[in-house]
């Protein structure tokens, strides 16, 4: 198995399906791996595994969501190989097993999306950062049910994720005003609440997510707007950064861009940390947690 | 078999006139203070199991058309659906065990662990056992009641810890439990200021009843709160509702004493024995921000226009970050661990009733 | 009511005891025990020679705090009380250390003899004139004194703990007892004595029940040293302001005084809260001033200005006996003071009545009238059609600013916040339903709950500190509060005429007790709050006063520019150069 190859396919799921987020990809990815890849020790696809996952972290797409799904995913088949027998078995097993997961990441979303449904109330306005598909899910829910919003959405440089995502909210019939980044502390009076993506979700309740949502939230806090963190559980991580320095490179900078051996320090980070402080409530699929309740599901889990 | 959760029953003319009756005693005041609701609702509900069918399915169906027709009817009578949602977690908790289901570590509903750990038989609904689950319930319930019984003396027990010597505190309202809270800090020579609340009569009875009992007590108006705070030790308050994520839903007039409280980086107790527990996080403005009768600010014959509006609000929402500590049955936690509590009381199915 | 004047006689008598006490003080400073010192402190009252042995340190503090003024009319028998005390104190202990209740017995019949002294002496005193207050508070620190002692035997009592030698026997605190039992009979009666006469001395006291009278004194007694003896005592946070709230301003005034009838009955208005909020009251001040210069007649060979200061200051002594001076009468009475030094020294009296009465119009038009026009106008211009604009309380200015900027077309509704305690909002209500304006009332309970629906605050002020800090009614800093967290931008309006130079920090330095009986429901007569009196522990507070920190305003609206509330030194610096105030 080589490493283009795997490239390639995570590629490919990411172009053919626009709508699954780069975690779930990977996922699928690893999946296709166990698939196609046959191999005949457990030993053997571990490593299968581990190239895999370390192929798609240099494939120029953001790491945090693959890192963690892959880790979970990780954590997920090592149950799986504990109980059976014979290798085959393992395998048969395996492969169940992981699409049910992928099932249930897939529903993730609409759970997510449900629950965020009665935090929008009528005429009330809210503000998002970047381009988050769990967040557009909830408003078209929101628009389905009849709801009356605003919402303000800002471009997100470098790449102007935001200016797509305000394609698609229009699309689907919702009131959306594009704004800069740098006019957030002046929208932030108007509006009523926050609603975010997350690419990571960290150990401390804090999440990484695109560019921006920091100064966001921090705004946010000041002018005493609640900030609501729309994400799906496969992106809880086991990392704690204490500060936005110690978030790890891989996170903030594309692959290409470490590799170059640039002056990291001149580079614009895609990622920034946002501390739980600034959050007041995650949706996830698990339910509606408090940040500190972050920390004890992944506690459950790992320990 | 049968899934629990997708059922729908309609209550029979007999639970209906159980139902009505309990929601009568409660609207005539025959039921008064949410500790009589609790238990009164105990025994509601001992009364419909007995008289309906004994599987879980049946029962957890019965008991939740029975919490929705008393939500209709008291949509702020918060205490008898909590006590409700209790006993269906017992329920659901007993049918568990003898289902002998796959249990996926401590307590229910979805977790990354359960995520990851998939089993095929774990990924449908929990099937509904044909036993007569009923003995075991009762046995819950007494546990509840007992609890219940209990409750008092777990909370102001605390007290001792919570409270220092030569203390100022404040409270706000009136409240028999912080009554009881406050009455043995009288050996500790500390002074306890009553704000009036909305009750204005029932606060100054408790004080007349605190002073009476050797506590030295200041009765002020809400609008003074902020003057005398500077020289406040501590607020304990009891709260309507304790919800999830730690916010708190009290008497109209809470928030301005938890602001108060905050400014002067005041540490701010609130009692919420676990009845109290509210499993939403969302203030709910319909709900939530009902009104009562506006005489209670002026009377009729004062108003001098007739476009004059007056409001009376009977709730306060006040965020998790202006609560310190909040003291329960089963001791001490903080806001954010309430969502814990929660998760250990109710099932998350129960959360919407 | 008022007293006669005293026959000059028995002033001679005090000032001579007075200088008798002098000497025979200088003569047992020299002493190093405690125990003499104590007695010859609170001589003539009732001692509990009993605890022979120094006492803690409560009884040093109470006695340092007390005012060591005795009791003038005394002083005569005040050297041979001495050495009786001594000698009584000496065989106390004596006996003490043979552990014999004589000893006892021995205190108390020198106590006894001590109270009839008291009793005698006491009935000579004639009540004074203003001008002799001290003798006044002599009467009061004997009461205090008498009280003190009680309340050091009761705390003996109770507290024990430090104070309690070990080891006493039955007999001795059989004895203790009773001598408390006597030292409190005579304390009692001491009191009652005193009250047949009416009282004068500022804060005044409710001539009824003994009873009441007594309960005052006790709790005017420890003024700031919280010791064990608060146990006996009211817990009152506000002990060093007035704690009785006094409605019958007229028996302060002495007969023959020749206060001007306008002064007097703007006492009566002031005392009865008639004429209230800050404006009105400086108003009526410069009023009565006004009538005062005018009907003022110059004594011969005085000087006009020196001889219309004096009775000012006699005037003003008068009222602010009556309720406290705010921010704008003190600052009222500065600049009329200032005009009234700067009269030339030979100026005719009907010059100097024409010059004052005209700096009082122009005052009064200049610093309230104009004002509020430019304030008002100022504000309006931060309104905004479709506004909700929360106010709290009652304040003319705010009710100008509101109805001006409703007539001059401009739609918002006004949302009036109010407390059950005090009247004022449903005033303010009255005045602004009257004049047409849309609005809602709502309980201070409920200001949270309305927030969301309010675009901007605007308070009135009824002074405005150096450090920035507004001084208004009880109330608004919680208004503020609210208003701050769901950030509306919360402005003060407030004339320059109510800058003042001092600087609180809280609500607690400077303020005033409102009656406590308002905080009574009056709609019901079975209040449980209806006999507060007599329960020690139970003390409704009503606070009058609020102080709302600078962090929590957006903006003060003066007549000479919006300002953010850290400039008021800047102002202030303006004015003194400005007005010399």
């Amino acid at each position: 198995m080589k490493k283009e190859e795997v490239q390639a396919i995570f590629m490919k799921i990411l172009r053919e399906e626009e709508d699954v987020s780069a975690g779930v990809a990977a996922i699928k990815t690893l999946l296709t791996v166990i698939e196609n890849y046959k191999v005949s020790t457990v030993r053997e696809l571990d490593l299968n595994l581990q190239l895999a996952v370390d192929a798609m972290r240099h494939c120029d797409q953001p790491v945090t969501a693959i890192s963690s799904g892959c880790e979970l995913f990780m954590r997920f088949i090592t149950f799986a190989k504990l109980d059976t027998k014979s290798f085959e078995e393992c395998e048969k097993i395996m492969l169940q097993r992981g699409n049910i997961f992928l099932d249930k990441l897939l529903e993730a979303r609409g759970k997510v999306a449900k629950q965020a449904l009665s935090f929008i109330c009528d005429g009330c306005k809210i503000l998002t950062h970047s381009r988050s598909r769990v967040v557009l899910q909830a408003m078209i829910e929101a628009i389905k049910a009849n709801k009356r919003f605003e919402v303000f959405i800002t471009v997100s440089a470098p790449d102007n994720s935001g200016e797509m995502m305000h394609k698609q909210l229009v699309a689907a019939g919702v009131d959306a005003t594009l704004i800069l980044d740098s006019a957030v502390g002046y929208v932030m009076e108007q509006v009523d609440i926050v609603m975010i993506g997350a690419e990571g979700v960290t150990e401390s309740g804090g999440i990484i997510n695109k560019i921006g949502t920091y100064s966001l939230g921090i705004a946010a806090l000041e002018l005493k707007k609640p900030v609501y963190v729309l994400t799906e559980s496969f992106k809880f991580s086991r990392i704690y950064p204490l500060n936005q320095m110690d978030l790890p490179k891989e996170f903030k900078y594309l692959s290409n861009t470490l590799k170059s051996g640039k002056d990291l320090s001149k580079q614009h980070p895609l990622v920034d940390y946002t501390p739980p402080s600034y959050i007041t409530l995650l949706f996830t699929d698990l339910g509606i947690l408090t940040p500190s309740a972050v920390s004890d599901e992944l506690i459950k889990l790992y320990l | 078999m049968a899934p629990l959760e997708s059922l729908d029953i309609e209550l029979s003319e007999k639970h209906i006139e159980t139902v009505g009756k309990f929601v009568a005693d409660i609207r005539n005041n025959k039921l008064s203070g949410s500790e009589q609701i609790a238990e009164a609702t105990l025994t509601l509900v001992e009364k419909i199991i007995s008289e309906s069918n004994a599987t879980a399915r049946e029962l957890c169906g019965v008991l939740r058309a029975a919490a929705r027709r008393i939500s209709s009817s008291l949509p702020l009578e918060l205490v008898a659906i909590n006590m409700i949602r209790r006993v269906l977690r017992a329920i659901r908790d007993e049918n568990r065990a003898s289902v002998d289901q796959f249990q996926s570590g401590e307590g229910v509903g979805e977790s990354l662990q359960g995520l990851v750990l998939a089993t095929p038989a774990r990924h449908s609904i929990v099937p509904s056992t044909d036993q007569d689950l009923r003995e075991p319930i009762r046995d819950h319930i007494a546990e509840l009641r007992t609890e219940l019984e209990t409750m008092r003396s777990s909370i102001t027990s605390q007290a001792r810890e919570h409270v220092r010597a030569d203390e100022v505190l404040l409270t706000f309202g009136a409240s028999a439990l912080v009554e009881r809270f406050l009455r043995p800090t009288q050996n500790r020579n500390c002074k306890v200021v009553v704000a009036e609340g909305t009750d204005v009569g029932e606060s100054h009875a408790m004080a007349r009843r605190l002073s009476n009992s050797g506590v030295s007590v200041t009765v002020i108006n809400s609008s003074c709160v902020f003057a005398v705070m500077s020289r406040v030790n501590k607020v304990v308050v009891e709260v309507q509702a304790a919800m999830g994520g730690g916010a708190v839903l009290g008497d109209a007039g809470l928030h301005s004493v938890t602001l108060a409280a905050k400014y002067y980086k005041i540490p701010v107790v609130a009692l919420a024995p676990l009845y109290r527990m509210l499993p939403h996080h969302l203030y709910d403005p319909q709900n939530f921000g009902s009104l009562s009768s506006p005489l209670q600010t002026m009377e009729y014959a004062d108003c001098g226009s007739d476009s004059l509006q007056v409001l009376a609000p009977k709730f306060d929402f006040v965020p998790p970050d202006h609560i310190t500590l909040f003291i329960t049955n089963q001791g001490g936690s903080c806001p954010s661990y309430i969502y814990r509590l929660l998760s250990e009381i109710y099932d998350p199915k129960d959360y919407q009733i | 009511m008022s007293s006669n004047e005293i026959p000059p006689k028995s002033r001679d008598e005090i000032k001579a005891a007075r200088q008798a006490k002098k000497a025979a003080k200088l003569k047992v400073n020299n002493k190093t025990t405690e125990n003499p010192q104590l007695t010859k402190e609170i001589e003539n009252l009732n001692e509990n020679n009993i605890n022979s042995k120094p006492k803690v340190e409560s009884t040093d503090e109470v006695d340092k705090s007390v005012v060591i003024n005795p009791n003038a009319v005394d002083i005569s028998t005040s050297r041979e009380q001495i050495k009786a005390d001594r000698a009584a104190k000496k065989s106390a202990k004596q006996l003490k250390k043979k552990g014999a209740a004589d000893g006892e017995s021995n205190v108390q019949s020198s106590v006894k003899k001590e109270l009839k002294e008291d009793d005698s002496v006491k009935q000579n005193e004639d009540m004074t004139v203003k001008d002799v207050v001290e003798t006044l508070k002599n009467i009061v620190s004997v009461a205090k004194e008498v009280n003190e002692i009680t309340t050091k035997v009761s705390a003996l009592d109770l507290g024990g703990k430090k104070q309690e030698e070990t080891g006493k026997s039955k007999a001795e605190l059989r004895a203790e007892r009773r001598a408390k039992q006597e030292a409190q009979r005579a304390a009692k009666q001491a009191a009652e004595k005193k009250v047949v006469k009416p009282k004068l001395e500022a804060p005044t006291v409710n001539v009824d029940v003994p009873k009441k009278e007594e309960k005052v004194i006790k709790s005017k007694t420890l003024e700031k040293s919280k010791t064990k003896l608060q146990l006996a005592q009211r817990f009152n946070w506000f002990q060093h302001l007035y704690t009785e709230f006094d409605k019958n301003p007229l028996k302060k005034i002495p007969i023959n005084s020749n206060l001007h009838p306008a002064i007097v009955k703007l006492g009566v208005q002031l005392s009865s809260r008639v004429v209230k909020g800050s404006n009105a009251r400086c108003i009526a001040l410069l009023d009565a001033l006004n009538k005062m210069v005018r009907d003022y007649v110059l004594p011969a060979k005085t000087e006009f200005s020196r001889g219309l200061e004096s009775h000012l200051a006699s005037s003003l002594e008068f009222l602010w006996t009556t309720r406290e001076p705010c921010a704008s009468q003190i600052n009222a009475v500065k600049f009329f003071r200032h005009h009234l030094a700067q009269l030339p020294n030979n100026v005719d009296e009907f010059d100097a009545k024409k010059t004052l009465q005209e700096e009082i119009d122009r005052y009064i038009r200049e610093q309230i009238e104009m004002a509020g026009e430019a304030i008002s106008i100022a504000v309006r211009n931060k309104i905004s059609n479709g506004d909700t604009i929360l106010t709290y309380g009652c304040s003319s200015l705010i009710e100008q600013i509101l109805c001006e900027a409703w007539e001059a077309g401009l739609q918002f509704r006004t949302l009036v916040v109010g407390s059950r305690v005090s009247p004022d909002a449903a005033e303010m209500l009255r005045r602004l339903c009257a004049r047409g304006l849309p609005c809602t009332y709502v309980d201070f309970t409920a200001v949270n709950y309305v927030m969301k629906t309010v675009s901007k605050v605007v308070l009135g002020a009824g002074a405005l500190l150096a450090n920035g800090a507004v001084v208004s009614a009880a109330g608004t800093a919680g208004v503020a509060l609210a208003a701050r967290a769901r950030n509306r931008p919360v402005l003060v309006a407030c004339h320059t005429h109510k800058f003042i130079d001092s600087l609180y920090t809280d609500a607690f330095m400077h303020n005033q007790i409102g009656d406590p009986d308002d905080l009574l429901e009056k709609s019901d007569d079975n209040s449980p709050l209806k006999d507060w009196r007599s329960n020690l522990n139970l003390t409704p507070l009503n606070l009058t006063y609020d102080v709302t920190p600078p962090c929590l305003i957006t903006a003060v609206v003066t007549e000479l520019a919006i300002l953010p509330c850290t400039s008021a030194p800047v102002v202030l610096r303006f004015k003194l150069s400005e007005y010399g105030v």
